[in-house]
């Protein structure tokens, strides 16, 4: 079975599309969650608000590659404007311009994880073989000798001296890596191992429906009915009252034109990032507070990917995020 | 014992009588909103571009492009001649064309910034008169009481602004060679 690749801004009209599993966001951990979901014979609709970035498009140009690969052109910040979050944005997510060094948690992070905040399965044990299966997939390895510069070589020497514990990182970058030193801008000579190059194809193959350009707009529950400044048309009335949507449009095309789609799913999973998915789950949050109760006692958030299974019709529990215990593997 | 006289009372326009003390007062206010109103218009006008530089403005107004040139000024200055100025390399109008790109309410929230350091900051900070008329050591002060200032917001801003003008400064090739740097690999050929 072979799935698609498609843009929000393509697809003409109202469409419907069935799926066990939506996923939003297409950086990390969402191509991962989608060829993880599908290779297990889940239907997988991937929904990403960015654009398919391609490498021959790269200009390896700041003032043109910022607006294009950061969420919000670069100027995401937190609601008091003092900080700057910078986040991905595309097909791909962070990976598409990050550096690629490629670190494993530190176990000790992961014990505080299982210790302070109750999460099951990922001590350093458990989390090992899917670490090492990513890095496989993902071609991690070791940075050669001949790669490092002068300064790395100076640093190097220093930490030696100084008896302080160190050694090489490691990346995913392959042999078409020249060095340019503008992976930051995006690789134009496609040589990062990342989440586009590498897993998307895989989560296609396995029969996952990916579309760009696709932002989510509401995501409902099961029975409910949308608040009354989200019925703006009869449409959305009518599919909420069906069962849980995820619904898009194509931000950047005429108000008056954007395609839009309802997606009915049984789980909903968050690949938004470390920046975006507390805040997706905090306004679901909000909503099960407007449903009084009705939200789903399985809803949980990781840094980079949390999935929610929406309760059964009068089910009743909390949405609060860090208390609940991790979503049921599909 | 002989009583106080009462306040003369005179016909207004309406036909009521206006009291002394209210024509007093009447008289006060007008003159402060005259005041306020003057210094308002002195503080709004003036601003000037080049016909050809408004014309190619999408985002900017003139008023704020003067004040986006007074700030690049200030953070671009070169004391050595191996920069070209940002007037050369047009560091405004650059910035312009990058608000396009920028989500618009953070394009909004960029603009009021602009507004807010030419009339607000430089009161706010001991010096009277708007920015771009400010001596460049003034603008300086303004500027670096902004950047670590206990205002988060104002911090924030400035950094923001800051970035904007650098970037759209050193998108120009002009500005590269005095870095060092020869530019992009891709589109070079073989």
């Amino acid at each position: 079975m072979s799935g698609s690749q498609e843009r929000g801004r393509e697809l003409a009209g109202e469409e419907e599309w069935r799926a066990d599993v939506v996923i939003c966001g297409g950086g990390a951990g969402g191509c991962m969650a989608a060829r993880e979901l599908a290779r297990a014979g889940l239907d997988v609709v991937l929904l990403e608000q960015g654009d398919d970035q391609l490498p021959h498009t790269f200009t390896q140009r700041e003032d043109e590659m910022i607006p294009r690969m950061f969420a919000r052109a670069g100027g995401q910040r937190t609601a008091d404007r003092s900080m700057l979050v910078l986040s991905g944005h595309g097909l791909g997510g962070s990976t598409v311009h990050n550096i690629n060094l490629c670190k494993r948690t530190p176990d000790a992070i992961l014990d505080r994880w299982a210790d302070e905040h109750g999460l099951e399965g990922v001590r350093p044990g458990d989390m090992a073989p899917f670490f090492a299966m990513v890095e496989r997939d993902l071609g991690v390895r070791a940075i050669d000798e001949a790669r490092m510069n002068a300064h790395n070589r100076l640093f190097r020497e220093g930490v030696e001296r100084l008896g302080v514990r160190g050694g090489m990182l490691s990346h995913n970058r392959d042999e078409r890596c020249i060095g340019s030193g503008f992976c930051e801008l995006g690789c134009a000579f496609d040589a990062k191992m990342n989440a586009r190059r590498v897993l998307v194809p895989e989560a296609i193959a396995a029969g996952a429906r990916v579309v760009t350009d696709a932002r989510v707009r509401r995501v409902l529950l099961e029975g409910s009915a949308p608040p009354a400044r989200w019925r703006r048309s009869r449409a959305a009335s009518s599919r909420c009252a069906r069962g849980p949507c995820a619904w898009r449009a194509a931000p950047s095309a005429p108000r008056s034109s954007r395609s839009r789609a309802s997606c009915p799913m049984r789980t909903i999973a968050s690949g938004a990032g470390c920046a975006s998915t507390p805040a997706r789950s905090w306004r679901a949050c909000s909503i099960a507070r407007w449903r009084r109760g009705r939200a789903s006692r399985r809803a949980t958030s990781a840094p980079s990917c949390s999935t929610s299974r929406p309760a059964r019709s009068g089910a009743r529990g909390s949405c609060r995020a860090s208390r609940t215990p991790p979503p049921p593997r599909p | 014992m002989r009583a106080l006289p009462l306040p003369r009372a005179r016909e207004g326009p309406g036909g009521g009588r206006v009291g002394r003390r209210r024509f007093f007062r009447l008289g006060v206010a007008g003159s402060i909103a005259l005041g306020a109103g003057g210094l308002l218009a002195w503080q709004t006008s003036g601003y000037e571009v080049p016909a050809g530089v408004a014309r190619r403005l999408r985002h900017l107004s003139p008023k704020e492009h003067c004040v986006v040139s007074a700030v690049g000024a200030r953070i671009l200055r070169a004391d050595d001649g191996a920069f070209p100025s940002h007037d050369e390399v047009e560091t405004a109008l650059a910035l312009d064309g990058l608000l396009g790109t920028l989500h618009p309410a953070d394009r909004r929230d960029l603009l009021a910034l602009l507004h807010v350091i030419e009339h607000a900051m430089p009161p706010w900070f001991g010096h009277l008169g708007r920015f771009t008329r400010l001596g460049g050591v003034a603008q300086d002060e303004v500027l670096e009481a902004m950047r670590t200032g206990s205002s988060g917001l104002l911090r924030a801003g400035f950094e923001g602004l800051k970035a904007l003008v650098v970037l759209a400064y050193f998108s120009d090739a002009r500005t590269w060679e005095a870095i060092g740097y020869d530019g992009p690999l891709v589109g070079r050929g073989a």
